[in-house]
C-alpha cells in the first residue's frame, strides 16, 4: 500500500516536473515569430519582346504564377540576431512584407509576438521597426527634425522618454549634424543613419532592416552596425536583417537563414554553414610545380595560382597535416600555407549553387 | 479611435509642407491670379457677344469667386499615391500603426489649409477689389467659411477616392487630370452655372460637383434659396463619397495584399 502510494507519488512530481520544465522553456525561449509552411503566390505578366510583343501583351495579358515564397518555416526567438540571406528575388522582402503584415500570405500561417500580423496589423506595426533600404520613410522637403517629431506621436513616445532616446541615438549615430537640414539635401549615408534611428525610436521588439547598409562607404556601415548590435544587446531587440553585404553577416549575425528562389535552403549557425560546405585550400610553394601529381583521396583539384600551387582538398576525408606528410614524403616543399574559407565565397557559391 | 495627436501630426506635416518653401508658395499665389486675369479676358469676350442672360458684372463676379474657391481647395493626392506606388515606397505608409486613409486625409488637410490661407485669402482680396465680388454680411461670411470648409473636406474625398484608382493605373498624373476636367465642368468652376439649360443642370446636380464650388457661391452671394438644404446636400455628398472610396480602398487593398500592387 506504501508502496503504490510511493510510487504513485512519485509519478506525480515526474509529471509536475516535466510540466514545470515545459513552462520554464517556453517562458524563457520565447518564439517571437513563427511561420509555418508559408507561401505567397503572385500573379504576373508576360511583357513580351518587341513592339508587337508590347502591343500584345498591352492588349491581352497571359498570366503567369511566381511562387515568391515557398513553404517557409521560421521560428525566431527573442532576443536573436538574424541574417536572412538570398540571391536578388528569392523573396527575403516579400518575407519581411508579410511578417510586418503588408502583405497576405496566400497560404500558412504566421504570428508575430502571439498575433496575426495581417489581421491585426495596427496593433502589430506598433511593436516593429521596419528600414526597407532604399525606400525612405522620411519626409523628403522637410527637416529630419520634423519626420521624428511625426513618428513621436504615431508611435506615442512620451517627451521625455524621446528627448532622451534621441541624446542616445546622437551617440552613436551622430544626428545632431544634420538635425535642422531637409532631408533631400542629406548624403545617403546620413539618411541611412535617420532610417536606422527612426526604426528603433519606439524600441520596438523587433527591427526588419531591408539592406541597410546598401551603398554605403566602410565607416559609415560601422557605425551602423554599431548601433544595431548595441540596440540588440543593451535593449533586447531582436532583429532581421536582409543584406548581400557579407560583412554584415559576420560581423551581427550568430543565425542565417539562407533562401533561394522562394524555398528555405538554410538555416542555422554561420560558422557550421562556413565549415561543412567550404572546401580548404593549401598553398605550397614548389621548386618545380609542374612536375607535381598527386593521387590522394579527398584531394579534387590541384592548380598553378598566383601565390604557387594550390591544392583543394575536403576536411572531412583528409585532416590538413595528413595531406602536408603524404605530400612531403615526394616533394620538397619550401613553404605551406593554409587558406580558411572565405564566408563571401562560400555564400557565392550558395547562392549559384544551392546546397 | 486612436490618439488625435497622430493625426494631427500628419496635418502638420501637410502645412509644414506648404511653408517649406517660399518660392512655390508665390507662385501658387501668382497662377490664381494668372486665371483670375485669364478668366476676365474670357468672359469680357463672351458678354461682349451680348447674348448672355446676365450682364458682364454680374457673371465676373461669379467667375471670379469660382476661380478662387477652386484653386484655394484643390487636392492632389493622386500624384502623391501614384508617386509612391509606382515607387513601392508606399510600403512606408502601410507600415505604420494607422490606416493609410487617415493618414492621407490629415496630411492632406494640412497642405489645404495651407493653400486656404496662402492663396484663398490674397485673390478673394483681388476678387472684392477688382472683380466686383463685393463682401457678404456677417452671418452669410460665416455660412460661407463653414460652406468653403464642407468644400474642402468633399475635395479631399474626391481626390482620395480617386487616387485609390492608382493601385490599378500605377500613374496618378491621368486621374488627376480627368478629375479636374470633369470636376471644373460640373462645379461652377469655369462656367456659372446658372448660365446652364435646366435639364443639364438637373444632370449636374446628380455629382458631387455643384456642391464644391456652386453652393459655397450661392451662400457667398445670398442667391441661395435654403442655406440649410445647400449645407445637407453638402454633407449628404461627404457621406456618400466617403462610402465610395471605402469600397474602392476595399478592392485596392486586396490588390495590394494579395497581389502585392
Amino acid at each position: 500500500m506504501k508502496a503504490i502510494f510511493r510510487n504513485s507519488l512519485i509519478i506525480f512530481l515526474s509529471l509536475i516536473d516535466g510540466g514545470l520544465k515545459k513552462l520554464v522553456l517556453e517562458v524563457f525561449t520565447m518564439k517571437l515569430i513563427k511561420a509555418e509552411n508559408l507561401n505567397k503566390t503572385f500573379r504576373i505578366y508576360n511583357q513580351g519582346e518587341g513592339i508587337k510583343g508590347y502591343l500584345k501583351s498591352f492588349l491581352s495579358r497571359d498570366y503567369e504564377e511566381l511562387h515568391a515564397v515557398e513553404n517557409l518555416n521560421l521560428d525566431i526567438e527573442e532576443g536573436e540576431m538574424i541574417g536572412y540571406i538570398g540571391a536578388n528575388g528569392a523573396g527575403k522582402s516579400t518575407t519581411v512584407k508579410m511578417l510586418t503584415g503588408i502583405l497576405e500570405p496566400s497560404s500558412g500561417k504566421i504570428e508575430v509576438d502571439g498575433r496575426n500580423p495581417h489581421k491585426n496589423r495596427k496593433k502589430n506595426a506598433m511593436n516593429i521597426g521596419v528600414v526597407f533600404g532604399q525606400k525612405t520613410q522620411l519626409w523628403w522637403d522637410l527637416p529630419v527634425k520634423e519626420s521624428f517629431k511625426l513618428l513621436k506621436e504615431i508611435y506615442e513616445v512620451s517627451d521625455e522618454t524621446y528627448d532622451q532616446r534621441i541624446e542616445e541615438f546622437d551617440e552613436v549615430l551622430q544626428l545632431s549634424e544634420f538635425w535642422d537640414q531637409p532631408v533631400r539635401k542629406l548624403s545617403l549615408g546620413q539618411k541611412m543613419r535617420c532610417e536606422l534611428a527612426a526604426a528603433f525610436l519606439h524600441h520596438p521588439k523587433i527591427v526588419y532592416l531591408d539592406e541597410p547598409t546598401i551603398g554605403l562607404d566602410v565607416a559609415v556601415k560601422e557605425r551602423i552596425r554599431d548601433f544595431i548590435r548595441k540596440m540588440n544587446r543593451e535593449k533586447n531587440i531582436t532583429v532581421m536583417l536582409t543584406t548581400h553585404d557579407i560583412g554584415d553577416i559576420e560581423d551581427l549575425c550568430d543565425r542565417i537563414v539562407v533562401l533561394d528562389e522562394g524555398k528555405k535552403i538554410y538555416d542555422g549557425e554561420l560558422d557550421a554553414l562556413v565549415n561543412d560546405f567550404s572546401s580548404r585550400r593549401l598553398l605550397m610553394d614548389l621548386k618545380r610545380p609542374q612536375e607535381f601529381e598527386l593521387d590522394i583521396e579527398g584531394v579534387s583539384e590541384t592548380s598553378i595560382v598566383d601565390e604557387g600551387l594550390e591544392v583543394v582538398f575536403d576536411r572531412n576525408i583528409i585532416s590538413a597535416s595528413d595531406l602536408m606528410r603524404e605530400i612531403l614524403e615526394d616533394y620538397e616543399v619550401q613553404d605551406f600555407q593554409i587558406k580558411e574559407p572565405d564566408i563571401e565565397e562560400v555564400v557565392k557559391k550558395v547562392y549559384n549553387e544551392g546546397i | 479611435m486612436d490618439k488625435l495627436e497622430k493625426y494631427w501630426a500628419f496635418t502638420r506635416v501637410g502645412l509644414r509642407e506648404g511653408f517649406q518653401y517660399r518660392a512655390n508658395a508665390l507662385s501658387g499665389i501668382g497662377s490664381t491670379i494668372i486665371s483670375l486675369v485669364l478668366f476676365y479676358f474670357i468672359w469680357k469676350a463672351i458678354a461682349a457677344s451680348g447674348q448672355l442672360a446676365q450682364p458682364f458684372s454680374v457673371i465676373i463676379s461669379y467667375v471670379a469667386l469660382a476661380r478662387v474657391i477652386d484653386n484655394a481647395t484643390s487636392a492632389d493626392l493622386e500624384n502623391w499615391i501614384g508617386d509612391r506606388v509606382r515607387k513601392g515606397t508606399i510600403v512606408n505608409e502601410l507600415k505604420r500603426p494607422m490606416s493609410l486613409r487617415f493618414q492621407l486625409y490629415f496630411y492632406q488637410l494640412g497642405k489645404s489649409l495651407f493653400k486656404l490661407i496662402v492663396r484663398g485669402f490674397p485673390a478673394l482680396i483681388i476678387g472684392i477689389l477688382f472683380l466686383n465680388v463685393g463682401i457678404p454680411g456677417p452671418v452669410a461670411g460665416l455660412q460661407f467659411l463653414f460652406s468653403i470648409f464642407l468644400t474642402l473636406n468633399l475635395a479631399i474625398i474626391l481626390s482620395y477616392a480617386t487616387s485609390m484608382l492608382v493601385f490599378w493605373t500605377k500613374v496618378g498624373w491621368s486621374l488627376r487630370m480627368t478629375r479636374t476636367m470633369v470636376a471644373g465642368l460640373f462645379s461652377g468652376a469655369m462656367i456659372p452655372l446658372y448660365l446652364v439649360p435646366d435639364n443639364v443642370r438637373a444632370v449636374f446636380n446628380l455629382t458631387p460637383f455643384p456642391s464644391m464650388v456652386d453652393a459655397p457661391i450661392s451662400i457667398y452671394q445670398g442667391t441661395a434659396e435654403s442655406v440649410v438644404n445647400v449645407f445637407g446636400i453638402q454633407l449628404m455628398w461627404i457621406v456618400i463619397l466617403v462610402l465610395v472610396s471605402e469600397l474602392i480602398w476595399r478592392k485596392a487593398k486586396e490588390k495590394l495584399t494579395v497581389q502585392g500592387g
